[in-house]
């Protein structure tokens, strides 16, 4: 493992061994790029705790110039190709540098990620997981202005209401609601927009219900329901003034009557997700205080 | 007495060489029961090394594993207790305890353990326990500052969980312990024993 203290030789060091990767060929890159960028990754944080620039040598050891380093060796994956190791490589440089309060520098990193999924993950399975990564890493940003911001979260929102497969829309759209509520001091508390990102899941997971009725016979199990219930919830909990608590009850309702339905099929697992869930009602309700009264109109 | 070693996010070779070698030398085989890991191994040769110190190994998927078919979730039942696993990075908001304990609810499981965070925690709440053995081997993340290597035993007893948790704090292995029990099968709910 690369190391050394002094942050202007380890950036020779990670310099040199940069130049010799590079001709490593498509076999070797997947293994090669990846530790040399969390190397990299280290010294960035490194630097971040020091005040003031490193000047000097031929290269400044600076985290601007180190990501910028980062943009083209990753980059380089594009030959092997490995679009997914790239996209993730792209997010962790996009947190970094976000970290370092460069706001160009980590759009232009998602900006990457965003191409590489739009054109080069075509699986299914692998455009859930990726989606989900984009999502999980936008939210922790704190580095955008409104402008930027939206214009992503716009992007991740689009892009996981077209992702194939119904049920995986569905937790996509709901994962997107937590990019309109960040829990900080000065995080984005929009109530409105996390609502819209909810029901418009809630309206995936009936499309979905209805195509399975009309394909199979029956509908599917209600676990998308269940989790759009639990989501509501923690908004509810958060102090979102959108979500009332009629809306909680009418989601309670909706999913005993699905669950009761002769066209429903039985499942165990939503079942049990379900009535762990009215418990976990429940038990707030009886705490008392500022939680019980919140939850008093909900019958369970 | 049964023991459990929960750990992961090991991020061998991208991130770490391997495991520190003072954790190395206390994990010797035969002595666990069952191993969870909750992903990012993320090589076979780790893969290789945790099925010879148990054979009874449960793994689940890491963004970053070499190996795509683990799943994504993963229950077992140990003694009284019902243990869920996922690598957590598929639930957003990442390391949110409320949304970890709705997968919990969904998993219907007392004890959850997720990692991605590389951060140890262990959380009690009225519908069970949270565990994240953080990263066995420090790996840099970008949501942890300063990671020191971790990882959970825990010690399955009847109705009652001894968690130990292993730590390298600069270079010395320090050990904390959190006992929890549970009450009745039909409540769901445990309760800390100090």
């Amino acid at each position: 493992m690369l190391h050394n203290d002094d942050p202007e030789e380890m950036l020779k060091i990670i310099c040199t061994v940069r130049k010799h990767i590079m001709t490593g060929g498509p076999k070797r890159l997947p293994f090669t790029v990846p530790s040399l960028v969390f190397s990299a990754l280290r010294l960035v944080r490194q630097l971040q705790g020091q005040d003031g620039d490193v000047i000097g040598g031929e290269v400044p050891a600076t985290p601007k110039k180190i990501f910028q380093l980062l943009n083209q060796t990753i980059e380089a994956l594009s030959t092997v190709p490995a679009p997914e190791l790239a996209l993730r490589l792209y997010l962790q440089c996009a947190e970094a540098a976000s970290d370092c309060d460069l706001e160009p520098v980590a759009y232009e990193f998602f900006t990457q990620a965003f191409i590489l999924y739009e054109e080069e993950i075509a699986d299914s399975k692998a455009q859930f997981t990726a989606i989900h990564l984009i999502i999980g890493t936008l939210q922790r940003m704190n580095v955008f202005g409104i402008e930027n911001r939206d214009t992503l979260t716009h992007k991740a929102t689009g892009y996981s209401a077209k992702l194939l497969k119904k049920p995986d829309q569905c937790r996509a759209v709901y994962a997107c609601s937590h990019l309109f509520w960040v829990d900080d001091q000065d995080g984005i508390k929009d109530g409105e927009r996390v609502l819209l990102c909810l029901k418009r899941s809630l309206r995936i997971a009936n499309a979905a219900q209805q195509m399975a009725s009309a394909t199979r016979g029956s509908s599917g199990p209600v676990t998308l329901f269940v989790e759009i219930l639990n989501k509501y919830i923690y908004f509810f909990e958060k102090g979102n003034p959108q979500i009332t608590s009629a809306a909680i009850q009418g989601l309670i309702e909706l999913i005993t009557t699905e669950m009761q339905s002769d066209s429903t099929t039985p499942d165990p697992a939503s079942d049990a997700f379900f009535a762990s869930t009215l418990r976990y009602i429940q038990f707030q309700k009886q705490k008392g205080g500022v939680m019980g009264e919140k939850y008093e109109s909900v019958k369970v | 007495m049964v023991l459990v070693l929960a750990l992961g996010d090991l991020h061998i070779p991208q991130r770490a060489p391997d495991l520190p070698a003072k954790f190395k030398s206390m994990l010797v085989p035969g002595k666990i029961q069952h191993i969870i890991c909750t992903g990012n191994l993320c090589i076979k040769e780790v893969h290789d090394y945790l099925k010879t110190l148990c054979p009874d190994l449960h793994i689940t998927r890491g963004e970053y594993d070499e190996e795509t078919r683990y799943p994504e979730t993963k229950i077992l039942t140990i003694g009284q207790f019902k243990l869920g696993l996922c690598h957590g990075h598929q639930v957003i908001p990442w390391g949110d305890l409320d949304s970890l304990t709705m997968l919990q609810r969904q998993l219907d499981v007392d004890i959850l353990v997720t990692g991605h965070t590389h951060q140890f925690t262990a959380y009690k709440h009225e519908g069970g326990v949270v565990i994240n053995p953080g990263s066995a081997t420090g790996a840099y993340s970008s949501i942890t500052y300063d990671v020191n290597p971790s990882f959970v035993l825990m010690d399955i007893d009847g109705v009652r969980v001894v968690v130990y948790v292993y730590e390298l704090i600069d270079g010395e292995v320090k050990v904390d312990k959190i006992d929890f029990k549970k009450t009745t099968t039909a409540t769901h709910s445990l309760t800390k024993n100090t």
